[in-house]
């Protein structure tokens, strides 16, 4: 083998090296199993992203019902305009806060609704992890008048 | 009711699918579990849901107890990249005339698995007007 052709071979090697797995589909209970079970938002904020700073911004927009009649269903509707890798839904108004964990593909938008239980009045957090490695956070309140837990 | 995913709509406007999901499941928590059966092991809800489009993954989300029962999600991707099909008007239907093969899009592929370990698929195909 001439030098030519070892490096172009070396090369080549390096990029298959290189090339992400992004087909995979990401499963959060597997990979972060700590923030399943964290009880408060700070919890599960740090089980997710680790000890970081987080940006409170204007470019994460929820929208939810400042009353629910009852708390079995709560819709809740978010959106964000940042570069993200990933997007945490949490509330704390559950005995365990995380919600959602959303992988961001270069398809997606970045748009979602979703129909969520509370079993009291509480917060709704968005957390998004920017392609920067900062963390970006929002968040609303709302009131229920009949908790959906309790089954 | 048998759980499945019920319904999967897809609108398709400017390059921007809008896709809107209906599961039948009864998404019980931890708490709901004990109180019913006395085991709070028996909860069973949806943990994991994917949107494929033939190998591509344009939605993914890791989810907890806390949706509510029989619980709708939305979400909008860019679909510039696949092929969409041509829905047929009500007067094509009413006259016979049948999609040729050119006419028909990909399809997305919705795949969720709930903590007991069953998974549910249902395909829709990406098509407009």
């Amino acid at each position: 083998m001439n030098r030519r052709n070892f490096l172009s071979f070396a090369g080549g090697l390096v990029a298959l090296s290189v090339i992400p797995i992004d087909l995979r589909a990401e499963d959060y209970r597997k990979l972060k199993p700590d923030v399943w079970t964290a009880t408060t938002i700070d919890e599960a904020t740090k089980a997710l992203y680790g000890v970081k700073e987080v940006i409170e911004t204007d470019l994460i927009k929820i929208n939810v019902p400042r009353i629910n009649s009852s708390g079995a269903t709560v819709p809740v509707d978010f959106e964000t305009s940042i570069d993200a890798k990933t997007v945490a839904l949490f509330q704390n108004a559950n005995p365990e806060s995380a919600v959602a964990v959303y992988d961001v593909s270069k398809y997606d938008l970045k748009k979602y609704s979703v129909k969520i239980k509370m079993a009291k009045d509480g917060l709704i957090m968005v957390l998004v992890e920017g392609t920067d490695g900062k963390i970006y956070m929002a968040k609303a309140g709302t009131r229920v008048a009949a908790g959906g837990c309790e089954g | 009711m048998a759980n499945k995913i019920s319904a999967v709509k897809i609108k398709i406007k400017d390059n921007v699918a809008s896709v809107r999901m209906a599961i039948s499941h009864p998404m019980t928590t931890y708490a709901q579990a004990e109180t019913q059966t006395g085991n709070p092991d028996d909860a069973n809800f949806i943990t994991h849901l994917a949107g494929k489009v033939g190998e591509e993954v344009v939605f993914d989300v890791s989810t907890s107890q806390f949706f509510s029962k029989n619980p709708i999600f939305s979400f909008e991707f860019k679909c510039d990249s696949f092929k969409i099909g041509r829905k047929l008007s009500g007067r094509e239907l009413d006259n016979g005339v049948e999609r040729k093969e050119s006419e028909v899009g990909d399809f997305l592929t919705i795949v969720a698995t709930d903590r007991k370990g069953n998974t549910y698929e249902k395909s829709e195909e990406l098509a407009s007007r």
